[in-house]
């Protein structure tokens, strides 16, 4: 049945296999990008009275008016640039969270950090309504931070269990979002305001706001990926993981700090924008399967084109009104997760 | 006398503050094949658990190659010795050859492309365990005794001398359990591969093992060659059945033959137990 | 050997087992007790102090003077519904349980309550003097569409699914459905701010009308409940088993969930979606009186519930006093460590 010498011939089809795989690994997340590219400069003409998408298109050449110019890159293209953003942020961050978790359906807004980055961010509002802008994403920052540190701790017993984190996420996003709205109901005059913010907004968005969150994402994004093989290897199971070498609980820790990070420097910006951590790493896995290397690119390019159609639809569907990018989001992400769900109930392996 | 790389001297496993085992010393002979036996809850899983590392002992050491497997890192111990679980999850739609990878992590730093040396190891070790010529097939696809040659194939990715395997025929068919054993016992007299592992079968343990733990309640009972160790008086002490034991006609191990209750009586009656 | 597990109460694990009928006796003169001081504690604690003896007073023997009025107008009614409202949420919870055979599974984490809230929403928004027994009728269908894709999406009726899924599918399904609900009141600026503070889950403004609208649901529910009482306990023991004993599986299920969308769709209806209590009581009750025996946590977990609402409310008056801040706050922050304990006891998988 086997011999002892290593027959070359194996080792050199490894070779070609690995470059065979590796063109879709490269392809889907270029494509996705060059669409989004598109898609950038388009929607500058939506959405805005007198704008149209021509004058977008007619920007790039400079052959528009410089007044309608001026208007789309003042205010429009900071939230171009932040669909760009919040889009690899959430991506990534869901990605990472349902390697660790496990869980196909484990996302930061399921798992408390989105609510708990809006307990901070509301917080701060509400009491230090004078406070600069730029402390809210901090506060922000520190409520996620503080609502992923509960569970953490909470499932934390000799090591903390996929299924735990799972559960005790779903449990202190319960009760921030409990928080959350009591306070809205203290302050009714603002109540239409909270809930927009809630829902997820990129509404008023300048380029302050852009510089606030681009560092966030310039430096943990690729630390996250420098950690793709080891989220692979956390995959195979805690024991056999810790049997090749990975510190287990060292290495979900870290990680899962990092994609907390990221999650909550997202909400502080843009609101508690739902269903792109869940559903983009989703996609992507589909296009270009499980491996982190080929997952994360490829899932923050799905978050970005799916960020720049929800915006575009938020804003061109009844205009002058702007429906939040959060809720837009709901709308496509919803119904293809239930989907999913369909999906994953009739495959007959059940898996955990 | 072998020497031995891997022991456990005067451990006490406990589980929050459920004691499994009190007081046991292990010693793994190098370039044998070691079984560990016992009925359930004796502590086996237990105790190899603590060997590889995953569990801290309360109390005593565990040392590997004269160091404490503790103060050693993972990833050290990672590089030494290889370990296959019972629960074995594959993450979805994965590819034998992307599974038998992972056996590369140990030795792999953060910079992604893999070595002249990798590439050879996990091709030696799909060669060795047969399964070459299924790399590009899914896990989920294979049979059981596929599957798990791939998994074996894993730990030997690892380029270790020292393989631990907990239960690792358990579910599988017997000419699949069949399988699994040959190709270790070939490890291990072509290789010179150490094998230590959990079996549930006592009569599988005879025929492959070269030195057999005997544990019942959290202590080790005996332990030794199959031959001097496989007596039906420990088959009636530590498993509570009674039995006969007989040479087996193919291969000259013990071979465990239990006897029902009738036919104790019968048996009794005519003297012969 | 498998890693050993500390386990929680599980549903299902084994035959009913005999109750200490003296247990379940303390438990329930417990509960009575504390349900009347709470009762007496709820008709006097409020912006307008009125005394114990004048509170029960009021009650019991009519008059007219404003205190009167205050109790029977507005506390009388408060202090009934939240009893209400609690057995209804922990009888849902202890059906759920024991059709989905799964320690976590409640109305709130199914999306039950989050639908029905956004149909009531969406009516309110639409007919906003809209109450009572068409009210009910739109919230238990929200909440029945809303749970049964809930449970056939995550597989519940095929073979395994895990706990966890379930939860998680459940809990996103309710993220979207509350986002839904949400966007109606966003779009409608004169509906926000009552609108909201009853979607937190209140029983803060209740009226009279709302008692009576309860009632037949609760008294009903109930009695429906008990009758599927045998049929949960074999359910305990087992899919396969429970057919084997003969019982009827599919039906089980089906009344199951009438009963639970019925009582828990109109609690929601009258009273907003009030979290953890449909999950944490069956908990505390199969707890303290021992037992998987459903003839006794159902009612048990009916008058649990009611007392723990009950004094919840209570307690809400006192988050910010002298304001009012909704009681599904006080289920919330009580009921969320609960649940992070029930799940630190669930196994550990790998």
């Amino acid at each position: 049945m086997t011999t002892t010498t290593p027959r070359r011939s194996t080792a050199a089809a490894l070779d070609s296999a690995d470059a065979r795989r590796s063109t879709r690994h490269w392809t889907v997340p270029l494509v996705l990008v060059a669409i989004s590219l598109v898609l950038s400069v388009v929607t500058l003409g939506i959405g805005t009275a007198g704008i149209g998408v021509g004058d977008a298109v007619g920007m790039l050449v400079g052959a528009t008016d410089p007044g309608k110019t001026h208007i789309m890159l003042q205010f429009l293209s900071p939230r171009v640039i932040l669909c760009w953003l919040v889009g690899i942020g959430l991506a990534v961050s869901g990605s990472v969270l349902q390697g660790v978790i496990r869980n196909p359906l484990a996302a930061p807004d399921i798992i408390g950090i989105t609510k708990g980055a809006g307990v901070g961010a509301m917080l701060m509002l509400l009491w230090f309504p004078m406070a600069p802008t730029g402390a809210i994403p901090v506060a922000a920052f520190v409520g996620g931070l503080l609502a992923a540190l509960l569970v953490y701790v909470f499932a934390y017993r000799r090591g903390t269990s996929p299924v735990r984190l799972a559960l005790v996420g779903i449990a202190v996003s319960a009760l921030c979002e409990a928080i959350i709205r009591l306070l809205i109901v203290r302050n009714p005059p603002d109540v239409n305001a909270a809930l927009i913010w809630l829902t997820g907004s990129l509404f008023g968005r300048s380029m302050s706001d852009v510089w606030q969150f681009l560092p966030w994402v310039v430096v943990l994004v690729p630390l996250i990926v420098l950690y793709a093989r080891r989220l692979d290897v956390l995959g195979l199971g805690d024991d056999l993981a810790a049997g090749l070498g990975e510190p287990v609980e060292r290495t979900r820790r870290l990680v899962l700090l990092l994609a907390v990070a990221l999650a909550s420097a997202s909400v502080a910006v843009a609101g508690t924008v739902g269903f792109i951590g869940l559903i983009a790493p989703h996609i992507a896995r589909s296009l270009v399967g499980g491996r982190h290397l080929a997952l994360l690119p490829s899932s923050a390019a799905v978050g970005v084109t799916l960020m720049l159609v929800s915006d575009a639809i938020g804003r061109g569907l009844i205009p002058p009104t702007e429906i939040p990018v959060g809720l837009v989001t709901a709308f496509i992400g919803g119904p293809y997760f239930l989907y999913l769900l369909a999906k994953l109930a009739r495959s007959t392996t059940s898996g955990r | 006398m072998s020497s031995m790389r891997l022991e456990a001297t005067n451990v006490r496993l406990a589980y929050e503050k459920i004691v499994i085992v009190d007081d046991l010393t292990l010693r793994i002979p190098d370039g044998q094949i070691s079984v560990l036996i016992g009925p359930n809850g004796c502590g086996k899983s237990t105790a190899l658990r603590s060997l590889s590392r995953l569990l801290a002992p309360a109390a005593g050491s565990v040392v590997l190659d004269g160091q404490d497997i503790h103060r050693l890192s993972t990833r050290e111990v990672a590089r030494r010795m290889a370990i296959l679980p019972q629960m074995l999850v594959a993450p979805e739609s994965i590819t034998v050859e992307d599974l038998v990878w992972f056996g590369r992590h140990p030795h792999r730093g953060a910079l992604k492309t893999p070595s002249r040396d990798d590439r050879e190891i996990v091709g030696w070790a799909l060669d060795v365990t047969g399964m070459a010529d299924m790399r590009r097939r899914f896990v989920d696809h294979l049979s059981g005794g596929q599957r798990q040659r791939a998994w074996i194939a894993l730990c030997l990715a690892q380029g270790t001398d020292l393989i631990l395997l907990d239960e690792p025929t358990t579910f599988l068919d017997v000419a699949y359990q069949l399988e699994v054993l040959d190709l270790l016992a070939e490890l291990n007299r072509e290789q010179g591969k150490t094998i230590a592992m959990v079996l549930h079968d006592f009569n599988m343990a005879s025929e492959y093992a070269d030195h057999i733990f005997v544990m019942k309640d959290g202590a080790l009972v005996t332990q030794g060659s199959p031959a001097e160790v496989l007596t039906s008086e420990i088959f009636h002490q530590v498993f509570g059945i009674t039995s006969q034991v007989v040479t087996h006609p193919v291969s000259g191990r013990p071979l465990c033959i239990p006897i029902k209750g009738r036919q104790r009586a019968v048996t009794a009656v005519a003297g012969r137990v | 050997m498998a890693t050993s597990v500390i386990d929680g109460p599980e549903v299902g694990s084994a035959a009913p087992r005999r109750t200490s009928g003296s247990r379940v006796l303390v438990i329930v003169i417990s509960c009575i007790v504390l349900l009347i001081i709470g009762f007496g504690l709820s008709l006097s604690i409020g912006t307008a102090a009125i005394s114990f003896g004048a509170a029960l007073s009021a009650v019991f023997l009519g008059g007219s003077t404003p205190a009167d009025l205050i109790v029977r107008a507005i506390r009388l009614p408060r202090a009934l519904l939240s009893m209400l409202v609690g057995a209804n949420m922990s009888v849902g919870g202890v059906i759920m349980q024991g059709i989905t055979a799964n320690p976590i599974a409640a109305p709130e984490i199914l999306g039950v309550s989050a639908g029905a809230a956004m149909v009531v929403v969406a009516a309110l928004v639409a007919f906003p003097t809209m109450g009572g027994l068409p009210l009910v009728a739109a919230a238990i269908v929200g909440g029945a569409v809303i749970g049964l894709i809930v449970l056939l999406l995550a597989g519940a009726g095929t073979g395994r699914t895990s706990n966890v899924r379930l939860a998680l599918a459940g809990v996103t399904i309710a993220a979207l459905v509350t986002s839904l609900t949400q966007a109606f009141i966003i779009f409608n600026d004169n509906t926000a701010d009552n609108v909201f503070f009853w979607l937190v889950g209140g029983v803060n403004f209740a009226k009279a009308t709302d008692v009576w609208t309860l009632l037949p649901w609760t008294v009903i529910g109930m009695v429906a409940a008990m009758a599927l009482a045998s049929s949960l306990n074999l359910l305990g023991l087992g899919e396969d088993m429970a057919r084997g004993l003969g019982a009827k599986v599919e039906r089980t299920r089906v009344l199951g969930g009438v009963v639970i969308v019925g009582m828990t769709g109109a609690a929601v209806a009258v009273a907003g979606p009030i979290t953890f209590l449909g999950l944490v009581t069956p908990h505390i009750v199969r707890k303290l009186a021992a037992t998987t025996n459903h003839f006794v946590i159902i009612p048990l977990s009916a008058l649990m519930g009611s007392t723990l609402l009950l004094w919840a409310d209570i307690g809400s008056r006192f988050v910010r006093w002298p304001f009012e801040s909704p009681t599904g706050v006080v289920t919330a922050v009580i009921g969320a460590p609960f649940f992070i304990m029930l799940a630190r006891r669930q196994k550990v998988s790998g």
